[in-house]
């Protein structure tokens, strides 16, 4: 099964902001933030774009495919 | 997460507190006062004096922890399936899975127990009290059982 890789801590720490200061600008909890990062949970399409709003990449920038060998 | 375990654990103590009172409503303690021209005698079972006092002793915990963290007045009605975002929207529908699951299983597993009770206390025992607080027990922890694992799986998902 195909899975999602982002690089939302990589533009995260980028910018300086903490997993908290995150999580309030997209308007969701710390946890939700630590488990993305983690790559445990896959947002859904509002929230990517939210996302890549508050970091000013685009989506395909912070989410890509990694396809299952 | 707080909410969600708060919620259940108060469930559980409930459904538990519930069932026992109403397996043996009947007092196993008597009480009376008498003076003269005036005698007032009390049953009271200790099960229904401690649902009672959990009842009462609750909605003030409860109201305490909601204005404590916040929550929304909207939201007070189910504290254990408000979702602050979207990933916890999530681990309630899976968490609702389980529970659902515990429900159907305990419901099934009771239906058998009931019967075989029935046939047994019909048979042997001639007691059919203990036939309603077979089915008391059953429902009682039915809840129990749905309650625990909404909540053991909401937290186990939580963590992920």
């Amino acid at each position: 099964m195909d899975t999602i890789r982002n690089r939302v801590r990589e533009f995260r720490e980028g910018r300086g902001l903490s997993q908290s200061a995150l999580a309030e600008l997209a308007g969701v909890t710390r946890q939700t933030v630590i488990s993305l990062e983690k790559g445990s949970y896959v947002p859904s399409l509002l929230f990517a774009m939210n996302l890549a709003e508050i970091f000013g990449v685009t989506v395909e920038d912070l989410f890509s495919k990694e396809e299952a060998s | 997460m707080r909410k969600v375990v708060f919620e259940c654990v108060g469930n559980a103590l409930l459904f538990s507190l519930m069932g026992l009172a109403f397996m043996f409503p009947f007092s196993r303690y008597e009480g009376s006062v008498s003076a003269s021209g005036f005698s007032f005698d009390v049953h009271l079972s200790p099960f229904m004096v401690a649902l009672l006092a959990f009842l009462a002793l609750y909605a003030v915990v409860r109201h305490a922890f909601v204005k404590r963290n916040g929550l929304r007045a909207h939201s007070t009605g189910n504290l254990e399936l408000v979702a602050d975002d979207e990933r916890e929207l999530q681990l309630s529908g899976r968490a609702l899975k389980s529970a659902y699951r515990v429900l159907m299983t305990c419901l099934i597993v009771g239906l058998g127990v009931l019967a075989g009770a029935q046939f047994l206390f019909s048979a042997f025992l001639s007691d059919p009290v203990a036939v309603y607080r077979t089915a008391v027990g059953i429902i009682a922890a039915t809840l129990v059982a749905s309650s625990v694992s909404y909540c053991a799986r909401w937290c186990l998902e939580f963590g992920k």
